[in-house]
């Protein structure tokens, strides 16, 4: 983009490219979101399965570092401009399946972050397949914020394969759909669990008990209401038509 | 002008109250969230217990392969990935470009 609007604007040439532009900056945009989530997925493997009185999967935690290594691959950008003109449908398609390709780590994250903790609970009464969930330490407002978070962000992770979708993609484009997926993966799953992350971290740095635990609580609940209670209708509401709002 | 457009169309209206309740939530617990976290940092006395360190290296850990612990490969991986998916398409926007369009200035 600077390479394209700074001469342009020194006069240096006539003018610019629309296509090129949007190109280069979904090039750069669409990773800048993994920068965003990529703490989140390291608290996620680490702190919450300690905090939750449980060890990391061992071998999946390493896939999953080597998916947080290589999470550059998450440049698969060119799924943010199936409706332009002037890229050729068989690279659209390519960056398709890439794009769907981001999705199995992703499953990987998501039974680690599940497994972990669900492993560690039936020694401490939670029975069955969902009863230790209930046995979490919700007391905690750090894990609560982030659990919420993993909730939250599985949804968001669900509709981005109808973002990566070749043909789904055109159904959701310029809708309230797209507002919806990012509010619920950048907007509350990796606000939440920032804000869990500091509820351990601060304490931590300081050497000094957290202060009033019903306003974490607040905060842990507000977040829940804006993923669950609103971005996850927004997404339906853009089945019916909604367009993004101005 | 594109900002003009009637994005909002009247049945959209009624759900206007939501986003207000929805943001005006949020805003008083991210103001609860700061100080919050400013009362810890000034006004709380008790101490906070001393956290565990990480394990440097589990015994797991040695037992996965170094290519999954190794950093270089996989950003060979993505260099090549990402030589596939973007070389050809931006060496002909590149090569092909006229940059002949107008723009419109904002300032």
């Amino acid at each position: 983009m600077l390479l394209m609007l700074i001469p342009w604007s020194l006069g240096w040439q006539r003018g610019t490219d629309p296509l090129l532009a949007r190109t280069l900056f979904w090039f750069t945009g669409h990773p800048i979101v993994y920068f965003w989530l990529l703490p989140t997925y390291v608290s996620w493997y680490t702190l919450v399965p300690r905090q939750a009185g449980a060890n990391c999967l061992a071998t999946l935690w390493h896939v999953g570092r080597s998916f947080s290594s290589c999470s550059c691959l998450h440049r698969w950008g060119l799924h943010h401009q199936f409706t332009d003109p002037g890229i050729g449908q068989g690279w659209k398609l390519t960056h398709a399946f890439l794009t769907f390709a981001v999705f199995f780590p992703s499953l990987l994250t998501f039974f680690n972050v599940v497994a972990s903790p669900g492993k560690r609970r039936p020694a401490r009464g939670g029975r069955g397949l969902l009863a230790w969930f209930a046995k979490l330490p919700w007391s905690d407002p750090s894990v609560t914020a982030q659990v919420l978070a993993m909730l939250l962000f599985a949804f968001g992770g669900i509709g981005g394969l109808v973002n990566a979708s070749y043909s789904l993609n055109l159904v959701v484009h310029n809708t309230a759909y797209i507002v919806g997926h990012f509010h619920l993966t950048v907007g509350t799953a990796v606000t939440l669990s920032f804000m869990g992350i500091t509820y351990w971290f601060v304490p931590v740095l300081r050497g000094r008990v957290s202060g009033v635990r019903v306003w974490r609580w607040f905060r842990a609940g507000s977040g829940l209401w804006h993923g669950g209670c609103f971005r996850l209708p927004c997404m339906t509401w853009a089945s019916w038509g909604m367009p993004r709002a101005r | 002008m594109i900002s003009a457009a009637p994005y909002i169309q009247p049945e959209w209206q009624a759900l206007r109250p939501l986003v207000g309740i929805g943001g005006s939530t949020l805003f008083v617990s991210a103001l609860l969230y700061f100080l919050n976290m400013l009362l810890t940092c000034v006004a709380s006395h008790a101490q906070h217990p001393r956290p565990q360190r990480l394990r440097k290296r589990s015994r797991a850990l040695r037992r996965v392969g170094p290519c999954l612990i190794a950093g270089r490969p996989w950003l060979i991986l993505t260099a090549v990935l990402l030589l596939l998916a973007y070389g050809h398409p931006l060496f002909h926007l590149v090569s092909n470009t006229p940059l002949n369009v107008a723009g419109m200035r904002v300032w």
